[in-house]
């Protein structure tokens, strides 16, 4: 059992309630061990490791705040990252108020040669060709909205319905998103993979 | 290939078994997307957040002020009184505005918003008049059919969404009327619920029921076991032509 650190009156009811305060150590026990999660799904965000920590940062002392709110045994990742997206968000809108920061030069993949829609034969080999780095740039260059569903659905192993939860869209538009993002990723691949010597089936 | 991204979909969470009867487009594709996954799964392998990260979040976590949680309440015995009277003016208020419904609440605010975001053609929103193609949206994203308004040339579908109502999924259509677009809103909630009124005060009549929200006018009808409301920057005279085809 927690400790009462003190008692309040709730204004305005004159009925006197006990509100006892949630210690960090509570928190860290529940939250903590998504870490890992939040800062990947951060990173997915902003595109770099610092701002990726940022907001990681800001992402748990918010859902510390909110931790009240919270109810336990309920999916508390699913809750960080709605947390997490909020924040992105007022940090976007922070941004579209103070200027944009500037971005970091990021050696882009070779433009895509085609926009035929091809199946490679061996996809798992060609993708092996690519360092991690390459791969996680690729998905950098999708927009927003692509990158964080291909990364819940493919990354975090997401259920569609909760990553529609967390994101707010209906499932059909997760489904959507995450097909449409992976196809745009293979383009992205595609040409780099051809200048490695594999080839693709034409559809 | 016989299969849909929606379909490819499905089998890779799992939701749906592969089945033996794919051909070989589908197969490669589905291939192709489960190499992608996994791959894009080993390239954040090494991604991880530092000790020095979770140090940082864990002395910000003790710097920060103690977050309060409410605990049950001991309701003490002598205030039974006061609270038997606070549920009965409670209860004398709940008549009350059965009676007279607010002019905007929550649920009319809700419907305005959705007619607004409407308009800017949000991610998602299909652009489309093909009442099929609609038909086929609100069947695969909400499992039922809401009823399509007979379309005529002064009235006309240009694009159909799902949108949230206190909560639930709605589906939701727009219609162009001259040339101005309204909304119309098909919910499960009846149309006192979502704050609109009638001169009847029983909450479950299929009366015609208005409202208002800044500048936009709402009609909502009951047809079937569903409201369909109609939002627009219209005169309700107007809006009343829509639920005059949606009733057919």
């Amino acid at each position: 059992m927690e400790p009462i650190r003190s008692l309040e009156r709730l204004e305005g009811g004159g009925i006197s309630a006990n509100v006892r305060m949630t210690d960090s150590s509570d928190f860290e026990k529940t939250a903590m061990p998504y870490l890992d999660n939040v800062f990947r799904t951060a990173f997915v965000l902003c595109g770099r490791r610092e701002d990726a920590e940022d907001l990681t940062q800001a992402t748990f002392l918010k859902a510390f705040g909110q931790f009240p709110s919270y109810r336990p045994g309920t999916n508390c990742k699913a809750w960080l990252m709605r947390i997490l997206r909020n924040s992105w968000i007022d940090r976007l809108r922070h941004r579209k108020v103070v200027g944009p920061e500037l971005q970091v030069e990021r050696l882009p993949l070779a433009a895509p040669e085609s926009d035929k829609e091809t199946h490679w034969t061996n996809a798992e080999d060609i993708l092996e060709s690519f360092a991690d780095e390459q791969i996680i740039d690729a998905l950098h260059e999708l927009p927003e909205a692509q990158r964080l569903v291909i990364f819940l659905v493919d990354v975090e192993q997401t259920p569609v319905d909760e990553v529609a939860e967390i994101l707010d869209i209906a499932p059909g538009t997760v489904k959507s998103r995450a097909s449409r993002g992976r196809a745009k990723l293979k383009v992205l691949l595609r040409s780099h993979a051809a200048d490695l010597g594999f080839d693709g089936r034409v559809k | 290939m016989t299969l849909t991204p929606e379909q490819i979909e499905d089998i890779l969470s799992g939701q749906t078994p592969q089945g033996d009867n794919l051909d070989a487009d589908d197969l490669a594709a589905l291939e192709e997307a489960r190499a992608i996954r996994s791959r894009l799964a080993a390239a954040f392998e090494s991604t991880r957040a530092g000790e020095s990260l979770a140090d940082k979040i864990k002395t910000g976590l003790q710097a920060a002020p103690p977050a309060p949680r409410r605990r049950a309440l001991r309701f003490p015995m002598r205030l039974i009184p006061l609270a038997a009277a606070a549920v009965l003016l409670i209860a004398v208020s709940m008549f009350y505005n059965v009676l007279t419904p607010e002019p905007a609440q929550a649920g009319t605010i809700e419907l305005a918003n959705i007619h607004k975001a409407n308009l800017t053609a949000p991610d998602g929103f299909q652009a489309t008049g093909d009442c099929e193609d609609i038909k086929a949206y609100f069947q695969r994203e909400l499992g039922f059919t809401p009823k399509l308004l007979q379309q005529c040339p002064r009235l006309k579908v240009v694009g159909c969404h799902v949108a949230k109502v206190q909560g639930k999924m709605v589906a939701t259509y727009v219609v162009q009327l001259d040339k101005v677009q309204a909304s119309v809103i098909v919910t499960e909630d009846w149309p006192k619920k979502l704050g609109l009124g009638c001169g009847c005060g029983h909450p479950h009549c299929k009366c015609v029921h208005n409202g208002q929200c800044g500048d936009l006018s709402i009609l909502s009808v009951r047809i079937g076991d569903r409201s369909y409301s109609v939002v627009g920057k219209l005169p309700p005279e107007s809006l009343q032509l829509v639920l005059e085809r949606l009733r057919g």
